[in-house]
């Protein structure tokens, strides 16, 4: 038995009256975990927590065996952490190089030919290699966000914490991320918070759904999907009586929630058991409800 | 076009060549064969060391990326500053370029001044407002927890306290080196130039003492503030040609308080180091 990378028990985060996290225990270990959850669910302060930055109210953390709220264990753990945060910031006038190199020596690289082999390992995995001189500022924005898996990356972290990170990314990009984040977790943990099911579905071998600070789901993505099984649906008009609804591009209605009249049974994906999982609760159905969750 | 090769390289000259133990002649006669003759060059391929031929592509990839480095990054590794600290001073994000220049022309203004007017005035004025120039270089460093790449900073095993110091250095250091500098050209006034040192390190190490507590910014700005009023308040009634003496900072026991002073609030500092962690938990443990 593999044993967990991080643990939790009891683990709490409250900024004001709003509590981000709510005694939530779960554990992680080697491959892909995504987390699934609306904006405000509480999957950062989640990551966060993990990644060392933030310090959590009550309950007990473990990652990597250490406790991160001790000064050599949260060294102990960034020694093995790759992070990528939701809000990444990088220095324009720096090239993607340059600004690799900064975090890798803030990473404890100082062997300065190993250092840079690494660096250029890191953005060529991303496919910056012909881009690695540019500047920043000059990059697109999907580019910048590779730059910033691209230091995430750096010395083949045992934990890859990341948030949002393929967001921006088109879809050859994020093929290119799922290679690269499935190939790090072949041996190791990577937790990927996300708003894309489709990533979820491709990449994890287990989904945690995070909302109002509290886990919903935890297991396979099949066993996500098998949750919705029997309760999505397709009809030629909307049904005030199902939870969700969306006009799809046939022309066809989407229902998810109870059964309609006159609607056909379909298979269900994973974004229909998320949907069902934290959508609009029961007689509050709205066409543009899934819409809004699309940005 | 290029002639078809007439002759052949047999395997010992090859493997002579391959090893590197052929003379220069050889090797540049066999070097130039090669790029015309693909049969010697396949004949070449088992005798290479894979090894050796990656180790030889990895120098060239390396030298092909060399990036352009910055002439004081370059200095400072010729100074004997090891690279990787040299590459963070250059790189770490600082006003430090449009610093040096205000500072420059702020001491031109005050040598002007003095050379004008001969009176004292000026090098008062200067030993004053030099401390300052270093102190709110210490402020500027502070903006380390406003850096935009502050959550990556954040999760690195480098110290807060680390990172933060390398970008004051940053600023401080040519600060100190420019105001220094623009003391002593004073004329005729020899070692009283270099009075604001003390001080402004003494203002600094308690900038940064407090500031384990407090937001440095707020605290450099109390300090700073303080420091030219007990100036002001000194000079009052002052003759020109008293001023400098009239400030008990600039007097020998008032500079000894000063050393002791920066040395009393370095050790706090070094105590309470965690304390300059980016992160929330650094704010709370």
């Amino acid at each position: 038995m593999i044993a967990s990378t991080i643990e939790l028990s009891e683990v709490t985060k409250t900024y004001g009256s709003t509590r981000a996290v709510d005694a939530v225990s779960v554990s992680f270990g080697r491959g892909v975990t995504g987390l699934l959850g609306p904006n405000g669910a509480g999957k950062t302060s989640l990551l966060r927590i993990i990644a060392t930055v933030l310090a959590a109210d009550s309950g007990t953390v473990r990652v990597l065996g250490e406790d991160p709220g001790d000064v050599s264990g949260r060294l102990s753990i960034r020694r093995r952490l790759g992070y990528f945060p939701q809000e990444p910031g990088y220095y324009d006038n720096l090239s993607a190089f340059d600004f690799v190199d900064y975090i890798a020596i803030l990473k404890e690289m100082t062997d300065r030919k190993a250092r840079r082999d690494e660096v250029r390992r890191v953005l060529t995995e991303v496919g910056l290699d012909d881009m690695m001189h540019k500047r920043i500022k000059t990059l697109s924005g999907g580019m910048r966000r590779r730059v910033i898996v691209a230091q995430a990356l750096l010395g083949n972290p045992e934990l890859l914490v990341l948030d949002e990170p393929a967001s921006g990314l088109d879809p050859e990009q994020r093929l290119r991320f799922r290679e690269t984040v499935s190939a790090v977790a072949e041996q190791h943990t990577v937790l990927l918070s996300t708003h894309q099911t489709d990533d979820v579905a491709a990449l994890c071998q287990r989904v945690v759904v995070v909302d109002h600070g509290r886990i919903l789901h935890d297991g396979t993505p099949e066993s996500l999907v098998e949750q919705a099984r029997g309760r999505v649906w397709l009809a030629d008009q909307p049904d005030s009586s199902a939870r969700l609804s969306w006009r799809t591009g046939s022309g066809q209605h989407r229902l998810i929630g109870d059964p309609p009249s006159g609607a056909n049974l379909t298979e269900p994906a994973l974004e229909d058991a998320y949907l069902l999982l934290v959508g609009k609760r029961a007689g509050t159905n709205s066409e543009a409800s899934k819409a809004d969750g699309e940005r | 076009m290029t002639p078809y090769p007439t002759w052949h390289a047999d395997q010992i000259l090859l493997a002579g060549y391959v090893a590197g133990a052929l003379g220069r002649s050889q090797t540049a006669s066999i070097e130039s064969h090669l790029t015309s003759c693909a049969s010697c060059r396949s004949s070449m391929v088992p005798l290479a060391s894979p090894d050796r031929l990656a180790r030889n592509l990895a120098a060239v990839i390396d030298r092909v990326d060399q990036r352009q480095e910055h002439r004081l990054e370059l200095a400072l590794v010729r100074a004997g500053v090891p690279e990787h600290v040299a590459r963070v001073l250059i790189v770490s994000p600082s006003e430090r370029g449009a610093w040096v220049v205000g500072v420059v022309v702020a001491l031109l203004v005050a040598i002007a001044a003095e050379a004008f007017s001969g009176s004292g005035v000026a090098l008062f004025v200067l030993l004053v407002a030099a401390p300052l120039l270093p102190l709110a270089g210490v402020a500027a460093a502070a903006t380390f927890r406003h850096d935009p790449a502050r959550e990556i900073l954040a999760a690195v095993p480098t110290r807060g306290f680390s990172v933060f110091l390398t970008r004051a250095l940053a600023v401080v250091v040519p600060t100190i080196v420019v105001a220094l500098g623009a003391a002593l050209l004073l004329p005729k006034r020899g070692w009283e130039a270099a009075l604001w040192l003390l001080p402004s390190c003494g203002l600094m190490a308690i900038t940064l003492a407090l500031g384990s507590w407090l937001p440095i910014r707020a605290v450099a700005r109390t300090l700073g503030t303080a420091w030219v009023l007990a100036a002001a308040s000194a000079a009052q009634g002052a003759s020109a040609a008293d001023l400098v003496r009239s400030y008990a900072a600039f007097r020998p026991a008032g500079q000894a308080a000063m050393l002791a002073l920066t040395l009393v609030a370095g050790a706090v500092v070094a105590v309470r180091r965690n304390s300059f962690d980016l992160i929330e938990i650094g704010r709370t443990s």
